[in-house]
């Protein structure tokens, strides 16, 4: 297969087939719920995802803003203009009508109509021991998105006030980021680093935890808390706020804290691939 | 459950209680932000808003096939970004019906008393949405792009819609709205 073709189709999963530990988690906080609105509300979900896998269509109208994680291997030796070719991608994919044209320049928020931009798509690298490459397309919609936080708090704060945070933050937000969501939590790094920890914890899949224990512990607390909330699927209500809550940790400064917060919406729409080169083609 | 039709009655909206179900019928416009700030600045505005008095929050994914219009993909959007602008809209256009995504403000809970209610529709089930449009009857203000502009759609049994504020002032939303 030629490479564009490729990508397109990757994009065009990503954003009509839904990843099934997602449906699997939806389908079990279902079976939890009591409310009749908070039960009406995930099984129209359920039914929206089985449509949209059916008739090849975007799960939600909110295409967002194309991102891609590329790991290289480092033994890969067939490296290509990858930006470009995500570019144009992304662009056969807005006039196939399976993104909808979202990327507007900041001051003037005139469209490119072709989902591309400065800086757009966003290409996060990273290099792992390997030998080929390996893409995932995150789409990033923006009721989420808009929800996204980072603070600098207090060195030495401990967990108490991580969970104070979170907890203003989630009552804050109620049912914009349409819940039930996942909560991506950075803790430590720099202020950058801390962002895209939390993107990073944001598309984890739902059932890994942190390898560290006491993360993973906090993982648990911050779930039940937020569970706690009673602000339920949609906000209506009901004891599905999150899905999960899955915090990503690096060293800091000895006079810093920063926390961060990126979140994922129930839509969790995340789509990978291996490439290896072989001869002329790609394949998959 | 309750069937309503577009446009809808002031009768049958004072009737709706928070927590009852609807599907919708006839006519409906879509507005996001930028639609919401031309319609206050319009002296008059390029459609018949009369024919439906619905205002959906949402931006779809269409496709235009020979010059027609395909709904492919169309759901809810955040309806609290357009909380500075709806009193207004509803004071000006009598809107009786405004569906979205998350709730709306004090202000415009206010503004919807004894006149108006909120309808929530699922965020992200846009696949089952675009499958409940049956004509899409115009795009108004093109200028503003596919996201923004106003969509004229002709929609069939649109639901499960839940009642979430209703024209009494009460409300669904225990947080997340100011």
């Amino acid at each position: 297969m030629y490479l564009r073709e490729i990508l397109v189709k990757l994009i065009e999963k990503g954003v009509t087939h839904l990843p099934g530990d997602v449906e699997n988690a939806l389908l079990a906080a279902g079976r939890k719920e009591k409310s009749s609105i908070a039960k009406a509300n995930i099984s129209l979900m359920l039914k929206n995802i089985g449509l949209a896998r059916k008739e090849n269509v975007p799960i939600c109208q909110d295409t967002g803003v194309p991102v891609f994680f590329v790991r290289i291997g480092r033994r890969c030796d067939h490296v290509f203009d990858i930006e470009g070719e995500l570019r144009q991608a992304v662009r056969i994919a807005t006039s196939k009508s399976i993104l909808r044209p979202n990327i507007v320049e900041p001051l003037s928020r005139e469209n490119s109509l072709d989902n591309s931009g400065a800086g757009i798509p966003v290409v996060h690298y990273s290099l792992f021991d390997g030998s080929h490459l390996e893409i995932t397309f995150a789409p990033k919609g923006a009721g989420t998105e808009n929800m996204s936080a980072l603070w600098m708090i207090r060195p030495g704060s401990g967990e108490k006030e991580i969970e104070k945070l979170v907890l203003e933050k989630v009552t804050a937000m109620g049912g914009k980021p349409c819940p039930p969501y996942i909560l991506g939590i950075g803790v430590g790094g720099t202020s950058e680093k801390c962002l895209e920890l939390a993107k990073i914890a944001s598309i984890r899949p739902l059932r890994e935890k942190n390898k560290d224990k006491r993360l993973a512990l906090l993982e648990g607390r911050l779930l039940s808390l937020v569970n706690g909330t009673g602000i339920g699927p949609m906000g209506l209500g009901g004891r599905t706020t999150a899905l999960a809550v899955n915090i990503e940790s690096a060293s800091c400064h000895t006079a810093t804290m920063p926390i961060a917060l990126a979140l994922s919406c129930w839509a969790d729409r995340r789509a990978s691939i291996a490439l290896r080169r072989h001869g002329h083609t790609w394949m998959v | 459950m309750k069937k309503i039709n577009a446009p809808i009655s002031l009768e049958t909206i004072r009737a709706l209680r928070c927590g009852d179900t609807v599907f919708l019928s006839g006519r409906i416009f879509t507005a996001r932000d930028a639609a919401h700030k031309r319609m206050l600045k319009a002296k008059k505005l390029p459609f018949k808003f009369e024919d439906s008095l619905v205002l959906f929050h949402a931006g779809p994914i269409m496709k235009n096939e020979d010059g027609d219009w395909k709904c492919i993909s169309f759901g809810p959007t955040t309806s609290s970004r357009m909380d500075d602008f709806e009193p207004d809209v509803i004071e000006r256009f009598g809107a009786r019906a405004i569906v979205g995504k998350g709730g709306m403000g004090k202000k415009v809970v206010e503004a919807m008393k004894g006149r108006c209610v909120y309808l929530a529709f699922t965020g992200g089930c846009a696949a089952v949405g675009a499958s409940m449009v049956k004509r899409v009857v115009a795009l108004h203000w093109p200028d503003l792009g596919m996201a923004e502009g106003v969509w004229e759609l002709e929609v069939e049994n649109f639901g499960p819609l839940i009642v979430a504020i209703d024209s009494k002032g009460k409300s669904l939303y225990k947080s997340g709205t100011r």
